[in-house]
């Protein structure tokens, strides 16, 4: 194994290799800033320029900028509220209650270097045991995924703030809105209204574009010119002490490792691990209070966790062909333009491939954290832009950003709708966290609960003979019912005391 | 929210804020959602049978759904009703400047419905000024400055680095 | 006009005649398709699938021919039915082109009957065909067709097998080819995409899969899983040892394949059809796109406007008639 580290290391003697790592880079980060544009669209577009390049080239390019693309999705989330992939929703909760009372240099500084140290630990894990973990992963049939939807769907009560019944209310429209479209199993169109453009389903990125940057135009024209944020301006060369960062080191550890494991297993992606690391740290916190207004452990353990699922995906395409999320497939595609067909053979077959991949995750990361901490200084001044222009540039690009996600007025339809429907759900109270986990999940958990039921002749059994899903499921009801009879307690000793 | 709560001078036509029962928006609030978990769950209840008697078909589980979210509306139906008889708490809902909130949930429809058809760059440029006149930005270079800026910076970057073909 | 019209077909039919005597090359595009402007082909799904890798891969040897750049449009969403207005609206100029599978054929019939039909659109080019095969886990005790029959008669409804999109799509109406011919029932288990089927056959979770060559052929190759009959007149080359359905004795329609082809608006001229067909093929022979095709596992084809229209309405007359028999066409 050595031997082949050392081979991919050494490929990074070609200067063709690093100056593939920094456009890799700089076009990721980029393109994963602005709202609406993610890493699969980045890997596309970068398609083109790979032909006629060695493909050992090509490949370290695309792989920084899936990298660098699933960390820029945090800056629009820091700075405008705007996650741009379901992966930065946690990141939002916290980056932006921080940028809002001045501190987004902080924020910026902290997601890039749990960005980066998460690619470096989860790298480590990826070298060690990509092999046995992806066989492992193969054993998660239908039963086990339901399971694993579900222990995701437990996590709402941990992260909803307010009332539990609104937070589960929050929830059953998230689960609504991801049955509508053209059901997997038998293809009959469900509340489409027979408008064929709502065939596959509610896009997931303008929802989430209308639910937090639109919701929150309109937060700021409620709040008018007057309301100003001032940063402090990052003076030395982190915005944050060298202690801040150390303290955090068994979050990122943590996260790493759970965004890591997410990663592995195939249909379970960055935003999966980055909701149930958030929750998790949520739990071990000694201050839980602070999350969700600004803490910089839940920062921390988003973003690590989403980061860390990358080479996590990487895991089950490198050791067996098959990925572990939607920008892994699109990787498989730009594999096969350089006549790479990526299978169980590729370890013996072309070894220089996924040892370069594993070298070039570990260099990357440098080159990342230095245009993000570079970056952060410029980014830092946009929070001081004054609100209305905020607000201005934040649905203008929205717009823009909704459109160019499928060359179509279609999403851009969906996400007004998403944002006045949210503006309202806010003022009423209604958590939005469980509307867009429950739709991240709730498809995964609906067809993985037919699919069993299908496979098993209707045998309900499959959801507890098999151990993994017992356990799992055990998990999502000790994590429901919990919370559930903490709230009775408090009641019950309340009225008592009154 | 952290941010300086003192407001700015309110112009004539500005209400300056909007105070409604907590109560009785909870109560609208979740009726309607009661209405449209109901119409849910009729047409999830329309929905074919499946072929495969293994399969709970296409509506088995928004049918279901549909059940628990109707019962947990009633029941929150239940709880805001009970809180307004037995505690003395008056909560309300607040909205700061109504009116321009009104105006810019119109402004962003009417760019929705206008996008395609006047074309997404005078679109952008029109509405991000209006959006800043909502929001109360009076100074003038300001309000030329932003919208042609982002312009600019849209277009570059989808139209000319991403290769989008915007209408 | 009409002598245009007259100069572009003796051009379109000097470059057929080029082709068939082997003179083929970009030389051919010399007097071949020359369009005015960037040519768009609009995708109905989003960037990097197949689908979209195929076209990337023509753009590339495509657009040094034809002296424009060739613009890949992503219009995913309502089941083709974004990018099928999109075609359907663009002017018949040869510079608004769309790229279809069979699942385009089967909406006309099934989700999207009423909105758009055959008859819309001009069926230009066969690109690509891709047939079907069955697999199983390499441990499995089904190695045949016949032993996957054999155990559906035991236990009618009762094998899984896992494929590709709802009842009703390309593959499920393969397999019930298979079940009328067979006398047998399975029980089909809908996937979202061919990585999921292939991790569900290896863990177990199906007892066989159905899939395109492509991506499936490592793992034959690494001894994970095997081929256990392919949907086709003849063997594949690169997986010599698997049976045909006929060869097994279950004689079913072999013109049932995947393909990927161009069509465009319907009023397109059928000269610039020709000459459009003519250029893709051209283009296909170039090195990155042979590389493309060969690691992705398809076979390239070869029909042109007038017998890839044919192809259509005898793939639309079988999916008609096996949609009847699983009794999913409401009329």
């Amino acid at each position: 194994m050595f031997e082949n580290l050392a081979l991919g290391f050494a490929s990074f003697a070609d200067p063709m290799v690093w100056a593939a790592v920094f456009f890799g880079a700089f076009a990721g980060y980029l393109i994963g800033a602005i709202p609406g544009l993610g890493p699969s669209l980045g890997i596309a577009l970068l398609i083109p320029f790979t032909y006629g390049m060695d493909p050992v080239v090509s490949i370290v390019g695309l792989v920084a900028l899936y990298v660098a693309a699933e960390y820029g999705g945090a800056i629009s989330a820091i700075l405008i509220n705007s996650p741009g992939t379901a992966a930065a929703v946690a990141t939002a909760w916290d980056g932006y209650p921080l940028t809002k009372s001045g501190r987004a240099g902080e924020a910026l500084t902290v997601s890039i270097v749990s960005s980066g140290m998460g690619i470096v630990v989860s790298t480590l894990f990826l070298v060690a045991t990509a092999v046995p973990l992806s066989e492992f992963a193969l054993k998660f049939g239908p039963g086990e995924y339901f399971a694993l939807a579900l222990v995701g769907l437990s996590l709402v009560s941990g992260l909803s703030t307010g009332s539990p019944v609104k937070g589960a209310i929050a929830m059953f429209i998230g689960l609504a809105l991801a049955t509508v479209g053209l059901d997997v199993q038998t293809g009959v169109p469900r509340f489409t209204g027979g408008n064929p453009d709502f065939f596959e389903g509610l896009p997931l990125v303008p929802i989430l574009l209308g639910l937090y940057a639109l919701t929150e135009v309109l937060v700021m024209i409620e709040d008018g010119a007057a309301a100003k944020t001032k940063s402090a301006p990052i003076k030395k060369l982190l915005a944050v002490p060298m202690s801040t960062l150390f303290g955090l080191k068994t979050v990122i550890a943590r996260s790493s490792l759970i965004g890591y494991v997410i990663g592995v297993i195939p249909g379970a992606g960055p935003s999966i691990a980055a909701f149930l690391s958030y929750a998790i740290s949520k739990k071990m916190s000694k201050t839980p209070e602070q999350f969700g207004k600004g803490s910089l452990e839940g920062l921390s353990s988003s973003e690590a966790a989403n980061n860390a699922a990358v080479p996590g995906s990487l895991a089950p395409l490198l050791a067996l062909g098959i990925p572990g999320s939607a920008t892994a497939a699109v990787m498989i595609g730009a594999l096969m333009v350089q006549g790479i067909q990526p299978g169980p053979l590729l370890f013996t077959k072309s070894p220089e491939i996924p040892y370069t991949i594993f070298a070039s995750l570990w260099v990357g990361v440098p080159v990342m954290m230095f245009l993000g901490l570079a970056g952060a200084r410029v980014w830092a001044k946009v929070a001081d832009i004054p609100r209305p222009a905020i607000a201005a540039i934040v649905a203008g690009i929205c717009f823009v950003g909704a459109y160019a996600s499928s060359n179509s007025m279609f999403p851009v339809y969906v996400m007004v709708a998403a944002g006045l429907v949210g503006y309202v759900l806010r003022k009423l109270d209604f958590p939005l966290a469980p509307v867009i986990l429950a739709l991240v999940l709730g498809e995964m958990m609906e067809i993985n609960f037919r699919r069993a039921l299908i496979t098993t002749q209707g045998d309900w059994a499959v959801f507890y003979s098999s151990p993994l899903t017992g356990i799992l499921l055990a998990m999502a009801a000790l994590a429901f019912l919990l919370p559930a009879f903490g709230a009775l307690q408090g009641f019950v000793r309340k009225r008592r005391a009154a | 929210m952290a941010e300086s709560k003192e407001r700015g001078r309110t112009s004539r036509l500005e209400l300056n804020e909007l105070r409604l029962a907590m109560w009785l928006c909870d109560l609208a609030g979740s009726g309607i959602l009661l209405w449209v978990f109901w119409i849910y769950l009729q047409h999830a209840n329309a929905l074919r049978r499946p072929l495969n008697a293994a399969d709970i078909g296409a509506g088995g589980f928004p049918g279901l759904l549909a059940l628990i979210a109707i019962a947990a509306l009633l029941l929150l139906l239940g709880i805001i009703i009970f809180r307004h008889v037995v505690t003395r708490r008056r909560a309300s809902l607040v909205i700061q400047r109504p009116l321009f909130v009104v105006m810019t949930m119109a402004l962003l429809v009417g760019q929705a419905i206008l996008f395609d058809r006047i074309g997404a760059i005078v679109c952008v440029g029109g509405f991000s000024l209006a959006i800043l006149l909502a929001c109360g930005e009076r100074r003038p270079m300001h309000l030329v400055g932003v919208p042609v800026a982002l312009t600019a910076f849209i277009y570059a970057v989808f139209v000319l680095a991403l290769g989008v073909k915007l209408p | 006009m009409t002598v245009w019209n007259f100069r572009t077909t003796v051009s379109a039919a000097a470059c057929v005649a080029a082709l068939g005597l082997g003179f083929a090359g970009p030389v051919a595009a010399d007097d071949g398709w020359k369009p005015t402007g960037p040519v768009s082909f609009v995708m109905h799904t989003k960037p990097g699938g197949g689908t979209d890798v195929m076209v990337r891969a023509l753009a590339h040897s495509l657009e040094p021919m034809i002296g424009q750049t060739l613009v890949v449009e992503n219009a995913p969403g309502g089941g083709g039915a974004t990018q099928m207005a999109k075609v359907r609206a663009a002017k018949p100029d040869g510079l608004t082109l769309g790229v279809n599978t069979v699942s385009h054929f089967t909406a006309f019939l099934t989700n999207l009957d009423g909105v758009f039909s055959a008859d819309d659109f001009a069926w230009i080019a066969l690109m690509q065909v891709d047939p079907i095969l069955v697999f199983s886990e390499k441990d499995s005790a089904v190695t045949s067709i016949t032993d996957l029959v054999e155990l559906a008669r035991s236990k009618p409804g009762q094998v899984n097998i896992g494929g590709f999109g709802p009842v009703g799509s390309m593959q499920h109406l393969g397999m019930t080819m298979l079940e009328q011919e067979a006398g047998v029932v399975f029980n089909w288990v809908a996937f979202e995409s061919t990585p999921d089927i292939i991790a569900a056959v290896m863990g177990g979770h199906v007892d066989a899969g159905v899939a395109n060559l492509g991506p499936v052929i490592e793992f034959f190759e690494a001894d994970r899983l095997k081929g256990i009959g392919v949907l086709g007149d003849d063997r594949l080359s690169s997986v010599p040892d698997m049976q045909t359905f006929g060869e097994q004795g279950y004689n079913v329609d072999t013109s049932w394949l995947q393909v990927r082809g161009v069509f465009g608006p319907k009023d397109i001229d059928p000269a610039l059809q020709q000459q459009i067909a003519d250029a893709i093929f051209t283009a296909m022979e170039a090195d990155t796109y042979q590389t493309y095709a060969r690691s992705a596992g398809v076979e390239d084809g070869t029909h042109g406007p007038a017998e890839y229209t044919a192809f259509v309405e005898r793939i639309l007359t079988i999916a008609e008639a096996q949609l009847k028999a699983a009794n999913l066409l409401s009329q």
